[in-house]
């Protein structure tokens, strides 16, 4: 898909929970810029997954939106994002090649351009050889390289990542940093969520730091060392651990 | 590595400190929950038989075999009501029973010819069939504790292979009870000799489950799926030709059960000593299970086993299977109709809808035939479309957009593709019908129905699938506006 010249994204959450009138985030909005990448960060219990499945569509009780170009995502047609989700999500029957095939055909993506990315993707992520078996029936690394690979395959304009660090090698690591590195180039947007403070630190140009689903910190590296107080050289870890101490400290007060 | 090169790797490993040495000998060793005994495992024993109450090998078995049973009771209350009650059992038990009282008042000829090896080795596999392999009640977290104590692990197992020989014998007497007006009334078999066979396949049962599970953890695949099917066809065979050579000469029953009672006890003594089980185990497990409550979740689509090889059986090459795939609702249709292709449960329904309708064409009068054509049609119509929109629930399908359009069409060729076949050759049976009964030009009938029978199947599907649910309408978009006014507090990043 076409990204030159778009606008970016904008996610809106009002409000987003499990249940009624208990929202687990609320009052959250943030913009991404074409080919930038957005951390979601935060401690366990946070809200990144909440954050994630309201601009899917995927919770109950959610107020919110998520634009792309100024315009509803829904309204924005079928391949303007992809999610890359934390746990795997594969069909029993089918073969890795036929997962592939099966997303560009919602695209309707022509049979040439789908085997000439299909067939580089597999080759890139070490995973051509195996393009005929069960990915089913493949560990969890290999699984999550699937839903990479199924991710990249579509070239949408945003894509939401839930945790892509789980269970890869290093290697694998390697070429997904390179991948959204040219994805970055296309003018994709990321929005991804990530324990892997290091990774983050690497890959991403600002970050949103969640807090009992509130935003607490946010911005460049920069500005979040200024929010939290710390020095110039301060990694992103020391910083989240400030924050999250400091806000811990003010909970209890 | 080159044959040069190994000794002096060797010499270099003996020159290494020592505990290089044995940090390399500890990766050789294979990985198992349950190790060899050591002095801490004896340690552990002793006290685990001092613990109080009813925490023993025998009281966990017998929870573990409560808590089954109270599992799968419950899974079949759920599908039990009185409507069940009336219109399914009662008259499968009333029909049922009438057709076996029937049938056995007046055998039919074939039956008073069969040899009886021939009931016999059908017994004997009905046995294998019905009953799950060896039960040990396994549980995952098993291999976090208990698998290190070798003397539990062996008493749990021990009470799991009584449980299986009780398991065995039950059937066993169920099956004998069933075939037992063959026995008494045809061949006029004395009780010694019903005896006998009952306790050989009982027997013969157990060391078939123990046969089996030495099978599974051999093999993997398709290998273990060949071996386990021949086992079972040897056993039937076996046991056939005994019963045929036990029938002539006395000698063989003793024999017979010495070498099955002998088996099954060597086998399980080989049993408790093996280790690196447990995964099996909660497979075997899983699977007994998943086989109490199948028959009641057939409709439900995540009751479903993940594929046994690493490849598919069938279609192994990921091509397509339809023309036109370049189009994205052929190519839809196409993986759709290859993962139906691909799950057994799938073609098994499709062969005995298939050959039920093919039955049920050649037994009706021909104006019958005319209308229960049509009305197949219909079923396989429905259930393939019942597929279809289950495949569109499944979680992968629902991550991406589908337009309603795309759905629409994808499902209208999948039906074909998949059904249109089956209708066309029940067409032809038809036309066979109605040439074999005329003649004559009514042949051309039985040329023309296949045609016909494509073209009517299409017109039926279209009219159908106008008031059938729509694939993927329930599926949501992602990021789906819900409100688009800006609320009061929001963090602008």
């Amino acid at each position: 898909m076409s990204t030159a010249e778009w606008t970016g994204v904008e996610a809106i959450v009002e409000e987003a929970g499990y249940e009624p009138g208990r929202p687990v985030v609320r009052g959250i909005r943030f913009g991404i810029r074409p080919g930038e990448r957005v951390g979601l960060l935060g401690p366990n219990g946070a809200g990144k997954s909440t954050v994630m499945k309201g601009l899917l569509g995927q919770l109950p009780h959610w107020k919110g939106n998520l634009l792309l170009d100024g315009r509803p995502v829904a309204d924005a047609g079928p391949g303007a994002l992809a999610y890359i989700p934390e746990q795997p999500v594969l069909y029993e029957r089918l073969t890795l090649w036929e997962h592939l095939a099966l997303a560009a055909a919602s695209l309707g993506m022509p049979d040439e351009e789908f085997t000439e990315k299909a067939e580089r993707l597999l080759k890139r992520f070490r995973l051509y050889g195996v393009r005929h078996h069960y990915p089913v029936r493949f560990s969890k690394g290999m699984q999550q390289k699937t839903m990479l690979v199924i991710g990249f395959l579509l070239s949408p304009r945003l894509y939401l990542v839930d945790e892509p660090f789980v269970g890869l090698d290093p290697s694998a690591t390697m070429e997904l940093l390179e991948v959204l590195d040219e994805e970055r180039a296309r003018g994709a947007a990321v929005l991804l969520t990530t324990h892997v403070l290091d990774a983050a630190e690497r890959m991403c140009d600002r970050f949103v730091l969640l807090l009992d689903g509130r935003v607490t910190a946010s911005g460049t590296l920069a500005d979040i060392r200024g929010q939290a107080g710390c020095g110039p050289d301060a990694r992103l870890f020391d910083c989240f651990l400030k924050l999250t101490e400091r806000a811990e400290a003010e909970g209890d007060g | 590595m080159s044959e040069e090169s190994r000794p002096a790797k060797r010499d270099a490993r003996k020159a290494e400190p020592p505990d290089v040495w044995e940090a390399e000998q500890m990766e050789e060793e294979p990985e198992q929950p349950d190790d060899p005994k050591t002095a801490e495992d004896e340690e552990e024993e002793e006290e685990a038989e001092a613990l109080p109450g009813d925490f023993t090998p025998a009281g966990l078995m017998r929870e573990r075999i409560a808590a089954y049973w109270a599992k799968v009771l419950r899974s079949w209350r759920t599908a039990w009501d009185w409507t069940v009650g009336v219109y399914i059992v009662a008259p499968f038990l009333w029909i049922g029973g009438n057709l076996y009282a029937e049938f056995w008042r007046e055998p039919p000829a074939w039956a008073l010819e069969m040899p009886p090896a021939v009931p016999s080795a059908m017994l004997a596999l009905a046995v294998a069939v019905f009953t799950a392999g060896l039960r040990t009640f396994a549980e995952p977290g098993d291999g976090l504790f208990l698998r290190r104590n070798r003397a539990w692990t062996r008493r749990m197992i021990g009470i799991g292979m009584l449980y299986t020989f009780t398991a065995k014998l039950s059937v066993t007497l169920i099956f004998s009870a069933l075939l037992l007006p063959y026995h008494l009334m045809l061949v006029r078999w004395p009780a010694c000799l019903l005896l006998w066979h009952a306790a050989g396949l009982v027997f013969g049962g157990y060391l078939l489950a123990l046969v089996r599970d030495a099978v599974s953890r051999r093999w993997s695949g398709w290998r273990r799926r060949i071996a386990r099917i021949a086992v079972v066809l040897i056993w039937a065979a076996a046991w056939g030709w005994t019963v045929s050579a036990a029938e002539g000469s006395p000698a063989v029953r003793p024999a017979a059960l010495a070498l099955l009672a002998t088996g099954g006890a060597a086998l399980s003594a080989l049993r408790l000593r093996a280790q690196g089980t447990l995964l099996h185990e909660v497979e075997t497990e899983r699977n007994a299970y998943s086989a109490s409550i199948r028959w009641m979740l057939v409709d439900a689509p995540p009751v479903r086993s993940l594929p046994r090889g690493r490849r598919p059986l069938v279609l192994r090459g990921s091509r397509p299977l339809l023309p036109g795939t370049a189009a994205p609702h052929r190519r839809l249709a196409d993986l759709w109709l290859k993962s139906q292709i691909r799950r057994f449960e799938t073609v098994r329904i499709y062969s005995a809808l298939f050959g039920l309708g093919l039955a049920a064409i050649a037994q009706t009068p021909l104006w019958l035939s005319a209308l229960v054509w049509p009305a197949l049609g219909g079923l396989l119509i429905s259930w393939l479309h019942r597929l279809v929109v289950q495949w569109y629930d499944e979680p992968y399908m629902k991550m991406f957009p589908w337009s309603e359009d795309l759905a629409k069409r994808s499902a209208d060729a999948a039906r074909a593709a998949a059904g249109a076949p089956a209708f066309a050759l029940w067409g032809l049976a038809v036309g066979v019908k109605a040439g074999l009964l005329y003649g004559g030009f009514v042949w051309l009938a039985a040329l023309a129905a296949p045609a016909v029978g494509w073209w009517l199947y299409l017109d039926l599907d279209g009219w159908m699938a106008s008031f059938m649910a729509k694939p993927a309408a329930k599926n949501k978009k992602a990021g789906a506006t819900r409100d688009d006014r800006q609320p009061a507090g929001e963090t602008e990043v």
